[in-house]
């Protein structure tokens, strides 16, 4: 049934793509002049809708709708010359939105771990991702459901970014327990734009952008080559990512979008580093116990997307299609989980390196009406949507023998066929000019098809004429007697998920917001029980907020505050031995929120504070691993140096990005120490040729960028350490990087 | 000045974030290995769980390290594995040998580490090299004295180590690895109740009196006159001896006091 649902509308969306996009290409492209999409970052609490227009002697303005907020927690962040703060990658574009932590203890292939108001949601577990629409966590990833990489991204190809920090819009579908983050592409500089830039550990990296002129900034096609031997030991690396949008116009007053990305890494890592082993001078703190570890990546996605307004509704549809490839080797506990077993022969430690590999493919689609009416004189509006997902992935993780690198047992190997279908409404309702309801509910439906392919792992009576020995997927019950080594499982599940927000004012340039919202993280395909209902891990969240913004010709200002709430039945905490996170307890977080952003036509600046606790729901003490403090401030400077220089004017620019996180905590009534990085850029440019020297890390302050709390062995010689002991992953020392970048043609 | 104003709102804002804790604290403390309390001359005299007049001149122990874990063993996954299934809350490394009978305790000289969670079952590893491997020729265990038998009073001797010559001759070959050589070395569970905390001391007291609760000595074969305990299961003796030492109730206890 899965299956069939999997194969009939796939075909049926495929070719109603093709259909859309032939009668589509035969359109004009849109002029740059003519392209509006634009919602002013400051005016976020707004339904921020182009209005189309049509005079005689006026341009077409053609618009795609920008999301209506749900208040102060949702976050529509235009990137703009805070690009110009040096950042490894556009992953790292999420920390402009307030208590965004990111780190990274894999490598530069591996994704970026994100902390946010509380939860460790580990590579995107509990952030709903996507790009341009195109959801990127991977469901079903064995490294973690929601897996999601972001490394596909050109960061100079990102326009803006939305995240809503809770779950309050009903667009927002699974993963988003702590929220959401959409990245828009765009590129604003039309022409040919070439940057190289070299600097510290071997960095090389070569960036081709193009955006053709007379078309809008969707238009636009760029990619990076990176290759650097990494800081340290076995951090070595090479990526390669294509972005690439097509945008037309349709018929009417609508447009379309075709969005293509590629992207392929190979990377080593050094893993995570025992305190204690570096305290006594053991190991380096930049080095390495396996330099086996790192890692294989590949994304390639596409989607095609149309917006049409037909008298007072808004048409939208997008299909998409991504396949994903992943291959993680990680040691996390050196020679500990390879226990002598009565059925196996005769073995010491052989080695805890997981080898894991995933293979994913997604296809999907969403579709939405919005009308807009009157009622009480006043405009209102109502969304109907939906969303349909289907995923196949195929993940196999085994462990490697350290002294042969051979493969020595497998520990799961899944095949997951999984079904999402969401169906929502939104509402925009006004009483009264100064208060709007906003919010209706969602339905999820997630069914899951898994064929373990390992079923059986140990028996206890094992056949003494045909004993199973080493192999671990066995092919026998107790006595001997026979049976396949695959189980099959199925199981779904459906949860109704309302969401509603309040927005007062504005009042004198102030917006009071109060949110509540359910969400759902959908099971974790391993594990899936024949028949069993699907344990969803259901979270309630609340908030209030204020906003106070201005907006004037010379500057632009927009400050937040919100306190918030958020309860979860059932929580994930990472698990060393499995290299992922596993169930604990319901878990509950309260914090507060503080931002604010400064726009001249000189200056960007911002800066955000968030503090949440986290707690466990039966013992009251607080959830390991998510920060409770995070302070952020990214800031540009630019101006003209000489007004004219050999004909043209010298643009200069500075940019200083800074984040404090506080000492988490760990395990054991532990703390981790205190990361605090500054990081700078300053540039010249003239006429299209631009020059940056960007620092990473300035004060080569000396930090841990993640700290864990387990045991592991690995220095059998020296004892067998079985108490939990503190673990980290170094963060990059001092990386300086200039580049040199030129563009042919175009204009910004 | 706004700036100045705010500081002290900014300052409780960072104090307050760490406040609260994820429960217990890791802590380092003192290990020592000791002998039964009130023997102090090199000599005990005792009678053996089978009614024999033994007197032991001799007795130490080497041991490799000790655990202890906040969970009892699972039977089924005890089975599968050396290492309990539970969280180990201490564990002192770096080993130890002491004299049983001298009455000074010997330090454990890593000390040992763990947290502040209550723990209630103790392992000691009576190795010298890797736990998992089939040979390790470290002497675990010596003994002398002199024991009373119909026949008359005999010296004896022995000393005891776990490696190839503990493993049984007949294999299962559906289970080769159930009688695993770290099955040989791993005492436990032994019955603790201690909850370890900052600058402790923990003592593991042996009572070599109690490996012989079950040794005839009867069987043992002579050497020069002197009753000899073989290095490998030959005889109920011999085997009575490695079973006592490796036995988890009524040899070892562990003994806690807080500095």
């Amino acid at each position: 049934m899965v299956q069939l649902w999997f194969t009939t509308p796939v075909l049926r969306v495929a070719l109603f793509s093709l259909v859309l996009a032939r009668a589509a290409l035969a359109e004009e492209p849109v002029p740059s002049v003519a392209t509006d999409d634009d919602t002013d970052p400051h005016d976020e609490h707004q339904s921020a809708t182009p209005e189309p227009t049509k005079k005689a002697d006026e341009v077409t303005v053609r618009g795609r709708t920008a999301p209506p907020s749900r208040g102060a927690s949702d976050f529509q962040l235009k990137v703009g010359e805070l690009a110009r703060v040096p950042r490894a990658n556009a992953a790292r574009l999420l920390e402009l939105a307030p208590g965004l932590f990111l780190a990274n203890e894999g490598g530069e292939g591996h994704p970026e771990q994100i902390y946010l108001r509380g939860f460790d949601a580990r590579l995107g577990q509990d952030l709903e991702l996507t790009v341009g629409g195109v959801p990127v966590n991977q469901v079903g990833n064995l490294h973690g459901n929601g897996f999601a990489d972001l490394h596909f991204v050109v960061p100079e190809l990102v326009e803006a970014l939305r995240v809503v920090e809770g779950p309050y819009d009903p667009r927002q579908g699974n993963f988003a327990v702590a929220g959401s983050a959409n990245y828009e592409l765009g590129l604003e500089r039309r022409g040919l734009t070439t940057k190289v830039t070299k600097g510290s550990f071997g960095t090389e990296r070569l960036l081709l952008s193009w955006g053709p002129e007379g078309y809008g900034r969707h238009t636009f096609a760029g990619g990076e080559l990176v290759r650097s031997d990494g800081f340290g030991t076995n951090r070595s690396s090479q990526r390669g990512a294509i972005n690439a949008q097509v945008e037309g116009v349709l018929p009417g007053t609508g447009t379309w979008r075709l969005l293509g990305t590629s992207y392929a890494t190979h990377f080593s890592s050094a893993g995570l580093l025992r305190a204690d082993d570096v305290g006594r001078g053991r190991v380096d703190f930049f080095g390495t116990y396996d330099p086996r570890q790192g890692g294989d990546a590949t994304r390639h996605s596409v989607s095609f997307d149309v917006e049409e307004r037909v008298s007072d509704t808004t048409y939208r549809l997008q299909v998409f299609a991504v396949g994903t490839t992943l291959r993680l080797l990680e040691n996390f506990t050196g020679f500990l989980h390879d226990p002598q077993e009565a059925l196996q022969n005769l073995h010491t430690q052989r080695g805890d390196l997981l080898d894991l590999a995933v293979a994913t493919k997604s296809v999907g689609l969403r579709a939405s009406s919005r009308m807009r009416f009157k009622l009480l004189d006043l405009p209102q509006e109502v969304e109907l949507g939906a969303y349909a997902r289907g995923d196949d992935s195929d993940g196999q993780q085994v462990r490697r023998e350290a002294r042969t690198n051979a493969p020595y047992r497998v520990e799961a190997d899944l095949q997951a066929v999984s079904s999402n279908l969401a169906l929502y409404m939104d509402t925009s309702l006004k009483v009264q000019k100064w208060l709007t309801f906003r919010g209706g509910a969602r339905a999820e439906y997630y069914g899951y098809d898994v064929l373990d392919r390992c079923a059986v792992q140990s028996v206890r009576q094992p056949s003494r004429t045909n004993p199973p020995g080493d192999s671990n997927c066995l092919t026998q019950q107790d006595q001997g007697r026979w049976r396949e080594a695959f189980q099959r499982s199925t199981t779904a599940g459906s949860v109704l998920l309302p969401r509603a927000s309040l927005l007062f004012g504005p009042f004198d340039d102030f917006t009071f917001s109060a949110s509540w919202g359910r969400g759902a993280r959908s099971v974790d395909p391993i594990y899936v029980s024949d028949g069993l209902a699907t344990p969803f891990a259901e979270l309630d969240s609340g908030e209030i907020g204020a906003s106070w913004q201005q907006s004037t010709e010379a500057h632009a200002i927009a400050l937040r505050a919100i306190g918030f709430r958020t309860h979860v039945d059932r929580d994930l905490l990472f698990d060393e031995v499995a290299g992922r996170n596993t169930l604990a307890q319901g878990t509950t977080r309260i914090g507060f929120v503080g931002s604010a952003r400064y726009t001249t036509d000189d200056v960007d600046l911002s800066t955000s504070g968030t503090w949440v606790r986290a707690t466990f729901d039966d013992t009251g003490l607080l959830v390991p691993y998510a920060p409770d403090l995070v302070l952020r401030f990214d800031g540009s400077y630019h101006r003209d140096l000489f007004e004219r220089f050999e004909g043209s004017p010298l643009h200069g620019n500075v940019a200083l990005g800074s984040g404090y996180v506080g000492r988490r905590a760990l395990p054991y009534g532990q703390r981790s120490e205190v990361i605090f990085t500054v990081d700078g850029a300053a540039s010249l440019g003239w006429k299209g040729l631009e020059a940056t020297l960007s620092v990473q890390n300035l004060f080569d302050a000396r930090y841990r960028q993640s700290e864990y709390v387990f045991p592991s062995v690995f220095a059998p010689s020296d004892g067998v350490t079985l108490v939990p002991s503190r673990h980290f992953a170094a963060g990059a020392p001092r990386t300086v990087l200039f580049t040199l970048g030129y563009t042919l043609g175009g204009a910004s | 000045m706004k700036l100045v104003r705010a500081f002290p709102l900014v300052l409780a804002l960072a104090l307050g974030a760490c406040v609260g804790t994820t429960g217990g604290e890791v802590v380092s403390f003192g290990a020592q290995l000791a002998g039964p309390e009130g023997v102090t001359e090199h000599r005990v005299a005792f009678t053996s769980g089978r009614g024999l007049a033994v007197t032991l001149t001799k007795a130490s122990l080497r041991v490799g390290a000790v655990y202890m874990n906040r969970s009892k063993p699972i039977p089924v996954a005890q089975e599968k594995s050396c290492i309990s299934t539970g969280t180990y809350v201490g564990e002192v490394l770096g080993g130890a040998e002491a004299d049983l009978l001298s009455g000074a305790p010997v330090r454990f000289p890593r000390g040992g580490q763990g947290t502040s969670e209550a723990a209630v079952t103790g392992e000691l590893w009576l190795n010298g090299g890797d736990l998992d491997a089939l040979e390790d020729k470290t002497v675990v265990a010596t003994v002398e004295g002199e024991v009373v038998l119909p026949a008359g009073a005999k010296p004896f001797r022995g000393s005891i180590t776990f490696g190839s010559n503990r493993r049984s001759a007949a294999i299962d070959p559906a289970r080769p690895g159930a009688d695993a050589p770290c099955k040989q070395r791993v005492v436990s569970p032994v019955a603790v109740d201690v909850t370890l905390a900052q600058g402790g001391l923990l003592t593991v007291r042996v009572d070599p009196r109690a490996w012989f609760a079950l040794v005839p000595f009867e069987d043992l074969r002579e050497e020069g006159g002197v009753l000899v305990f073989d290095d490998a299961d030959t005889n109920a003796s011999s085997v009575g001896l490695a079973d006592g030492v490796r036995a988890p109730q009524g040899v070892y206890r562990f003994e806690w006091s807080a500095n």
